[in-house]
């Protein structure tokens, strides 16, 4: 492992294009780290401090100083690929004269495109309610990507959309497919007869890859926000989306997906469902799904129950209920006797939220996803007991882009799970689709296979389950993804129900 | 004089091809005549440095205004009108990029921090506004990837070799201000100046939000005499620094903060509700990538950390165990 640097003098960038600049220089191949910073001295320092001293150079305050630690033949190969993209960025701002000015706002980007009926807002959450008010204003439908927007905020701009027969989908609505267009972290699934309405960014995803998986597809995927069904917005946008698709002549059975709302408005959410004349599944996470079940709408429990339900009822067939059965293998029980502990890292809150639900049911369970009975936990960032963590908490984010993009706190957390004693299982998500980390398997196989020579180095047996949302036609490859991690070792459930019941019953069968 | 602005006024709009027109000039841009470069140019920002040391700005009319710079009235990219290297006049009435550009300054309002010292000193509504400033910060900090402001509130643990320095350095920092022991405080600031990446290194963010509080609370001698040291050893020790950070850092020994961050301290100082120091501390952590909640994280740092608020609670606040921190 060597270190090489480069000056460039007289250089100003500002922090965030270095910060950008070292991370992708950083996952170049045979890059371990690299950094890209002005050179001033307590920069050199921290560069020592971080195990990338280059000695004494000419470098001062007013450069730009790169500097490489990896494999020696990839050190020139990154520096090279470092000025050019500083030189790309340079030629973009030194184009200078005139140029073609981007809209720089909703009004002029209507002007360019007088046939849009969309907006999709992504602004800092202090400025997105105006943006999007403007949007309405302008006779556009909302999906409204930022979070930090208000509660009285959110109901203000869905009453506003209400009464100009527009909808708003969000604040923090990170999945919706329109009109077959994948929009924010979305999969790509065949069209078909099922549309869905979900307060739940992965968890719409899940449905949508499950329906596509069971050789189905989707009309409409629309995307609420996870505060809609609260007493205070009233569930305006869910009311919508469900008038949408039961006047949509494509959609025939639709998919209602939540974590359980509020109470009164559960009851107007169903009384709306079961007068609009079409099938409706209906999963409100954690609710009794029985009581759910009236006349035209079946309750599901789970997300994959909820696929399982859709997709049954395009064909004419009544639901059946999905087998909870999960063989274990023998061959995967040789836990020593102190490993007893489920640990779930997730990066989708939906999936951290079903385990949560699921996993209570017979073991007590720590959470930093508040479920029924769930524990808390004492310090986030350790495990206790059975623990399952939404890596997608904004404690966890705070400086970093969503763990569905950045794995690098997740494959640390891995690794430090393994070193634990009492872990048993490893339990993980993996999602897929536009939006998501370009390739989840090279970011996490590394850490799979450091946390299985610390386990084996300690007479300890490592086990990973996880499952993967997405589909074939996906970005990252389906296939590609799955081979590279059952490779690794990964224990590869069909979706995050069977992911958590095959880790539970592990634990079970390793503790008779 | 109004005629001869007004000829050379004229003058400049006949040779360019784009003009901008300032709204306001920061009350440390030179107003006489200079030459430089431009050095960095971005969507709704451009700093030119002057030959001989110094920088002057070119603001956006959006961004936060900063002693050293013009704001433009109207809102046009300049990235897209100016490029970097390009050489730089700057005249009375006017700044002249090349041959190209000009901005004109007659009709520009002078900009100048509302922050004054000892601001918060004698007034007790501005002790329980402190405190409603760390919780607002608790509250927006989860956004923010400063390593300073998850050392300050503290929200947790350092996982980067920046973060586990600062997590060390602050600590001695506060000792040293709590102490007024000048000289130590100097070297542990001499650590932080040029640390982090980018055009303003955090290091330097982080030490202008301190001065910025140690502004607001200085009453005693001590503690003025030992702000006057900071002032004048902080300046000193700003070589170490990248030039624009040296120029934020020199406007700051001047007791010149950035609008931002003089509308948190206005705030703070007039006893203002949560709702307006939400607003204010937003539009603070929104500035750069960190630049902003570091500076805020210095802020904070010196309100709570650094001992001095006790000033504040001798003058009848009823909140006063709140204002240092152990």
């Amino acid at each position: 492992m060597s270190i090489a640097h480069r000056v460039i003098p007289r250089e100003y960038r500002d922090s965030v294009a270095l910060m950008q600049l070292s991370a992708a220089l950083t996952k170049l191949p045979g890059v371990k780290q690299a950094s890209a910073v002005m050179g001033t001295d307590n920069n050199l320092s921290l560069l020592r401090q971080a195990g990338m001293d280059i000695g004494e150079v000419a470098v001062g305050p007013s450069d730009l100083l790169i500097v490489v630690q990896g494999d020696d033949g990839a050190l020139d190969r990154t520096l090279d690929e470092a000025q050019e993209r500083l030189s790309a960025q340079a030629q973009n701002v030194d184009a200078g004269g005139p140029q073609q000015i981007a809209p720089r706002s909703i009004a002029m980007a209507l002007a360019e495109h007088t046939d849009a009926n969309l907006a999709l807002v992504s602004t800092p959450g202090e400025y997105a309610t105006a943006e999007a008010l403007k949007a309405l204003n302008l006779g556009l439908n909302v999906m409204l990507f930022s979070n930090n927007v208000s509660v009285p905020d959110e109901a203000m701009l869905k009453r506003v959309a209400r009464d100009k027969d527009l909808i708003v989908m969000g604040p923090d609505c990170g999945t919706a497919i329109i009109n077959g267009m994948p929009l924010a972290f979305a999969n790509i699934v065949k069209r078909g007869p099922v549309g869905a309405v979900a307060a739940s960014g992965t968890g719409l995803q899940e449905v949508t890859v499950l329906v596509d998986r069971l050789g189905c597809g989707i009309s409409q995927a629309i995307g609420t926000g996870g505060h809609d069904l609260s007493v205070e917005v009233g569930g305006i946008s869910m009311l919508t989306g469900l008038k949408y698709l039961t006047d949509d002549p494509t959609t025939q059975v639709i998919t209602l997906i939540s974590k359980p709302p509020a109470k009164q408005i559960a009851a107007k959410i169903l009384a709306q469902a079961r007068s609009c004349g079409k099938p409706v599944v209906v999963v409100f996470l954690g609710a009794d799904a029985q009581s759910l079940t009236n006349g035209n709408i079946y309750g599901a429990r789970t997300l994959e129950d909820a696929a399982r339900a859709a997709v049954a009822l395009t064909r004419g067939r009544a639901p059946q209920a999905v087998s909870e059965d999960v063989s274990v293998t023998s061959t995967i029980l040789n836990l020593a006797p102190g490993q007893k502990y489920i640990r779930g890292l997730f990066s989708g809150g939906t999936f951290c939220f079903q385990a949560t639900m699921l996993l209570q049911e017979t073991i007590a369970i720590h959470s930093n996803a508040s479920v029924g009975r769930s524990l808390p936990l004492t310090n986030m960032w350790k495990s206790e007991g059975h623990t399952v963590v939404d890596l997608g908490d904004a404690m966890f984010t705070r400086g970093r882009p969503h763990p569905m993009i950045d794995y690098r706190l997740r494959t640390e957390r891995i690794v430090q799970e393994a070193s634990d004693p009492e872990t048993a299982v490893l339990l993980l998500d993996v999602v897929l689709g536009f939006g998501s980390n370009a390739d989840p398997a090279a970011e996490l196989v590394p850490a799979l296979k450091a946390a299985r020579e610390i386990a084996e180095s300690n007479g300890r047996a490592f086990i990973s389950v996880g499952h993967i949302c997405g589909t074939h036609r996906d970005p990252q490859g389906l296939v590609a993804q799955a081979e590279a991690l059952t490779a690794a070792g990964m224990i590869l459930a069909d979706n995050n129900a069977q992911a958590v019941r095959l880790a539970r019953n592990i634990v079970a069968q390793a503790g008779r | 004089m109004l005629m001869h602005m007004t000829l050379m006024h004229d003058a400049l709009r006949s040779v360019a091809r784009y003009q901008f027109t300032a709204g306001t000039i920061g009350s440390r841009v030179p107003r006489i005549e200079r030459c430089g470069r431009v050095g960095a140019v971005f969507k709704r920002a451009c700093m030119v440095l002057l030959d001989g040391g110094g920088v002057v700005a070119l603001l956006g009319p959006d961004v936060g205004h900063v002693a050293h710079a013009v704001r433009l009235v109207v809102d046009e990219p300049i990235d897209c009108r100016i490029r970097i290297g390009t050489p730089v006049r700057i005249w009375r009435g006017g700044i002249v990029f090349g041959a190209d550009v000009v901005v004109t300054l007659s009709s520009a309002r002078i900009w100048t921090s509302a922050v004054r010292l000892g601001m918060c000193a004698s007034n007790s509504g501005a002790f329980n506004a402190m405190a409603l400033t760390r919780n607002v910060l608790l509250d927006l900090a989860p956004q923010s990837s400063s390593e300073f402001l998850a050392a300050v509130l503290p929200i947790a643990p350092p996982v980067t070799v920046l973060g586990v320095r600062v997590s060390v350095a602050l600590p001695r920092l506060a000792v040293a201000a709590r102490g007024h022991d000048a000289n130590r405080a100097l070297l542990l600031v001499h650590g932080l100046i040029g640390l982090g990446p980018g055009l303003t290194p955090a290091g330097d963010d982080f030490v202008i939000g301190w001065l910025a509080g140690l502004t607001l609370l200085a009453q005693s001698p001590a503690q003025q005499e030992f702000l006057a040291a900071m002032r004048t050893g902080v300046e000193a020790l700003s070589h170490a620094t990248t030039p624009v950070s040296r120029q934020h850092l020199a406007d700051a020994c001047a007791l010149m903060f950035s609008e931002r961050l003089s509308e948190v301290c206005v705030a703070i100082a007039s006893g203002a509700s949560r709702p307006a120091l939400q607003s204010s501390l937003a539009a603070q952590l929104a500035v750069g990538a960190t630049s902003g909640a570091d500076a805020a994280a210095g802020l904070i740092f010196a309100l709570f950390d650094c001992g001095w608020g006790s000033s504040v609670s001798s003058h009848g606040s009823q909140d006063s165990g709140r204002a240092s921190c152990p």
